[in-house]
C-alpha cells in the first residue's frame, strides 16, 4: 500500500470513530436526559443568592427539591448576566450533565433562544418578565401570579398606615412592577381609600442596594410614608431602613423574618414564592420523557403543588414560618380591624379555590387619563397581564 | 428638605471626605494613587467581615483601616520600590481590589448583623461623623503645622532636594502611602458599618473616583478638599429628591441628576489638568507628582 493510500485509510479512520463517539455520545445523552435515576436541575441565577430576596427564594425551592428527591442534584451559578447565560448553560450541559436549566430573570434568560434547539434532550427554564413569545418546545418560560399575594399583602399595609402614605421601591416602570404595585394598591384600597402608594424614584436596577436604601430613605423622608415595600428591588436595603426609622415593612419573594433580616416588629408580613411548585410540574414532564412539554406557565395560588404535608400554593403571604392571617405580626395585627383579617382570610381561601382574583373583581382604570382599561367582573387577559398593563391605577403617585 | 435628607447627604459626604482625605496625603508626598475606589473596596470587605463576626463595629473599623493600609502599602511597594507608573499600579490596586472583594464577599451579600452596624447618637449622626473632622484638622495640622508635614510636602516638591537636605524619602513615601490606604479603608469601613449596612458587589459604585476628584479640586488644602466632599455629597443626593428640593427643575429621572457628580469630576480633572490652569495653580500641586523617586538620577 503506498503512502497516499495509508493517509486515504487513515482520514477514513477518524471518520468511523468520530461518527461512533458521536453516536455512543448521543445514545449517553440520551439515556441520561431519561433516567429517572439521576437529575441534575441547574439554576443560573442573575444576582447572589444569599443577600436577595428573588435568587434566595428560588434557591431556597431548589434546595426543598434537592432535599426531597434522592435522584436529584441542584447546581448553581450567581451573579449570571446576559453576556454569559449561554457560556454558563453550556458549562451546565457539556460538563455537569446538566437535564434543566433555568435561568431565573428575563433579561439574563432570553439568550437561551439561540441554542435550546441545539440541546433537545434538555429542557430550559425562564423567566417571565414580559415577554411570552420566546418559548419552543424543551424552551419553557414561567411565572406566577404573584399579585395575588401582593393584593393580600396590601390590605396589611392599607389597614396599619397611619400617614396613609404607604412607599413603594421599584427598579423600573416595567409591566412586572406596574402589575405588582398596581395588585399592592387594590389590596390598600380595599381597606383605606384615602391611602396614597407613592414610588419616589425608580431605582434603576432590581438589585442595587445602596440606591434602594437612598430611594426608601426618600421615600420616608419626603412622603411620610409608614409603610414600606419593594415589590421591584430585591435587596435587604429597603427592609434595613425600615428598621432602622421604626416603620412597618411588608416582605417581598422571601419569609423576611425567617431568613433573619428583621423581626416581627418590622416585618407586618411577606408576600412569597413557592417556585417548587412550577419547578416541580416540570421535572415531572421529564420524568415522563414528555417531548412536548408544557412550555408556558402562568399558574396562580389555585395551582398549588400537593405533599403529604399539605398543599403549597405557588405564592402566598407569609412570617416566621406562618402563613395566611397567621402571617400577620402580632403587633400589626393590633392596630388592624375583624373586618380587615376576616377579608384577607377569605380573599386567599377564594384564590386559593380558584373562585376570585383581584383583576376581575375590581375596574382597573388607568390613573393619568381616567380611562377604563379593564371592567369589574372581566378577567383581563394573560398576555395583558404579562405584556401589557402599562398604566398605574389611581392611587399610585409615580415618580415624576 | 428636611433632617432626615442632611443625614443622608452628610453621611455620603464622609464617606468622600475619608477617602480624599487619605489620597490628600499621598499626593503632598508626591504618590499619586488612583486606586482609591480599590482600597475603600477592601476597607469596606474588612469591615463588614470583622464587624459581621463580632458584632462590634469599632473592631470592623479596625479591620477596615488595616486592610486599606495593607492595599496603600502594596501600591508603595509598587510605586516607591519597583518604580512603577503610578497610574497604572494605582489601576492595578482598584481592579485586584474588585476582583477580590467580589469574590470573597459573593457568600457573606446580605444584611450587616445589627449589633456590627454604628447606630447615630446626635440626631442620627455617628461619633464617626465627628471623629471625620477631628481627621481632617489633624491632617491640616500635621501638614502644615509641623516639621513631619513640611518634610512630607517638601518631598512632593523635590524629593531629590529633600534628600540632599537629609530626609529619607521613601521612608516618608511610605508613611505617607500607608496612611492614605489607612483613611481608603476607613472610608469603605464607613461606608459598610454606617451609610449602607449591607455586603453587595462592588458596594462602593465609583465613589473613589469622586473622591479622587475632589482631592484636585481641592489643589491639596484640607479646608477646600472639606467643602469639596460636602458639595458632592449634597449633589450626590439631591439628585433623588431635586424636583421636590427645587419644584421648577425639570422633572429628569434622578439618573441624569446623579450624573452630575461624576460629570464635574471629568470637568474638575479638565480644567485641573489644562496647561493654563496648571501653571496657575501650580503652586498648590506638588510638583512631583506622580514621578518615580529614583536615586542615583
Amino acid at each position: 500500500m503506498n503512502k497516499k493510500g495509508i493517509s486515504t485509510w487513515w482520514i477514513i479512520s477518524m471518520f468511523a470513530a468520530v461518527a461512533i463517539i458521536g453516536m455512543v455520545g448521543s445514545v449517553q445523552a440520551t439515556d441520561l436526559a431519561h433516567s429517572p435515576r439521576h437529575i441534575v436541575l441547574a439554576v443560573e441565577h442573575f444576582s447572589p443568592v444569599s443577600g436577595a430576596s428573588w435568587c434566595g427564594s428560588f434557591h431556597a425551592a431548589c434546595q426543598w427539591l434537592d432535599k426531597k428527591y434522592p435522584w436529584l442534584d441542584y447546581l448553581y451559578q450567581e451573579n449570571v448576566g446576559p453576556d454569559s447565560t449561554i457560556a454558563v448553560a453550556k458549562d451546565f450541559i457539556e460538563n455537569k450533565h446538566a437535564n434543566i436549566v433555568i435561568s431565573n430573570a428575563e433579561f439574563m434568560a432570553l439568550p437561551i433562544e439561540a441554542i435550546y434547539k441545539k440541546y433537545p434532550n434538555v429542557y430550559f427554564m425562564g423567566n417571565i418578565a414580559s415577554d411570552t413569545e420566546t418559548r419552543g418546545q424543551n424552551w419553557i418560560r414561567y411565572f406566577g401570579r404573584q399579585y395575588q399575594s401582593q393584593f393580600l399583602a396590601g390590605i396589611v399595609a392599607g389597614a396599619i398606615t397611619e400617614t396613609n402614605a404607604i412607599g413603594l421601591v421599584v427598579s423600573f416602570p416595567a409591566v412586572q412592577n406596574v402589575r405588582k404595585v398596581n395588585a399592592f394598591t387594590l389590596g390598600v384600597q380595599a381597606v383605606n381609600p384615602k391611602a396614597k402608594i407613592y414610588l419616589g424614584s425608580y431605582v434603576g436596577a432590581w438589585y442595587d442596594p445602596p440606591t434602594e436604601k437612598e430611594v426608601s430613605e426618600k421615600l420616608i423622608s419626603n412622603f411620610k410614608v409608614d409603610v414600606l415595600s419593594n415589590p421591584g428591588s430585591d435587596s435587604s436595603a429597603p427592609v434595613t431602613v425600615a428598621k432602622e426609622k421604626g416603620i412597618w415593612f411588608i416582605g417581598k419573594d422571601a419569609d423576611l423574618t425567617k431568613l433573619g433580616w428583621a423581626d416581627e416588629d418590622t416585618v407586618a408580613t411577606s408576600y412569597i414564592w413557592n417556585w417548587q411548585v412550577i419547578i416541580d410540574r416540570v421535572l415531572s414532564d421529564y420524568m415522563k420523557g414528555e417531548t412536548h412539554p408544557r412550555n408556558l406557565y402562568f399558574i396562580g395560588m389555585e395551582e398549588p403543588l400537593y405533599t403529604p404535608d399539605g398543599s403549597i400554593p405557588v405564592v402566598d403571604i407569609a412570617n416566621n414560618g406562618r402563613y395566611g392571617v397567621d402571617s400577620i405580626s402580632p403587633k400589626a395585627r393590633k392596630k388592624m380591624s375583624k373586618d380587615e383579617i376576616e377579608l384577607i382570610r377569605s380573599r386567599r381561601e377564594e384564590m386559593l379555590n380558584g373562585q376570585w382574583d383581584p383583576f376581575e373583581y375590581y375596574e382597573l382604570k388607568d390613573g393619568k387619563t381616567g380611562k377604563v382599561m379593564s371592567p369589574a367582573g372581566e378577567m383581563p387577559s394573560d398576555v395583558e397581564l404579562l405584556s401589557k398593563m402599562d398604566y398605574y391605577i389611581p392611587g399610585v403617585v409615580p415618580p415624576k | 428638605m428636611d433632617w432626615i435628607f442632611v443625614v443622608a447627604a452628610i453621611q455620603a459626604s464622609m464617606i468622600f471626605l475619608f477617602a480624599a482625605i487619605g489620597e490628600l496625603i499621598d499626593q503632598r508626598s508626591g504618590i499619586l494613587n488612583v486606586g482609591l475606589e480599590g482600597l475603600m473596596l477592601v476597607g469596606a470587605l474588612g469591615s463588614f467581615v470583622v464587624a459581621d463576626a463580632t458584632g462590634n463595629p469599632w473592631l470592623g473599623f479596625i479591620a477596615g483601616i488595616a486592610a486599606g493600609g495593607i492595599f496603600g502599602l502594596l501600591h508603595g511597594f509598587l510605586s516607591i520600590t519597583l518604580k512603577a507608573d503610578q497610574v497604572v499600579s494605582g489601576m492595578g490596586i482598584w481592579i485586584f481590589a474588585l476582583g477580590l472583594t467580589t469574590y470573597i464577599g459573593n457568600p457573606l451579600s446580605g444584611p450587616l448583623n445589627d449589633a456590627g452596624k454604628m447606630n447615630g447618637i446626635a440626631g442620627g449622626l455617628t461619633p464617626m461623623f465627628f471623629i471625620g473632622l477631628l481627621i481632617v484638622f489633624a491632617v491640616w495640622f500635621i501638614l502644615f503645622k509641623t516639621r513631619l508635614g513640611l518634610e512630607i510636602r517638601s518631598i512632593g516638591e523635590d524629593p531629590y532636594v529633600a534628600e540632599a537636605s537629609g530626609l529619607n524619602v521613601e521612608k516618608i513615601r511610605y508613611l505617607c502611602v500607608i496612611a492614605g490606604g489607612a483613611l481608603g479603608g476607613l472610608s469603605g469601613a464607613y461606608l459598610i458599618l454606617v451609610y449602607n449596612p449591607i455586603w453587595s458587589p462592588n458596594p462602593t459604585m465609583g465613589r473613589g473616583w469622586i473622591a479622587l476628584a475632589i482631592v484636585f479640586f481641592s489643589m491639596g488644602k484640607p479646608k477646600i478638599l472639606i467643602l469639596g466632599a460636602f458639595l458632592l455629597g449634597f449633589l450626590w443626593h439631591f439628585a433623588l429628591s431635586s424636583t421636590e428640593i427645587i419644584p421648577w427643575l425639570p422633572a429628569l429621572s434622578y439618573h441624569f441628576y446623579r450624573m452630575i457628580p461624576f460629570a464635574a469630576t471629568i470637568i474638575i480633572l479638565m480644567i485641573i489638568s489644562s496647561k493654563r490652569i496648571s501653571r496657575k495653580l501650580g503652586a498648590a500641586r506638588p510638583a512631583a507628582l506622580g514621578k518615580p523617586y529614583i536615586h542615583n538620577e
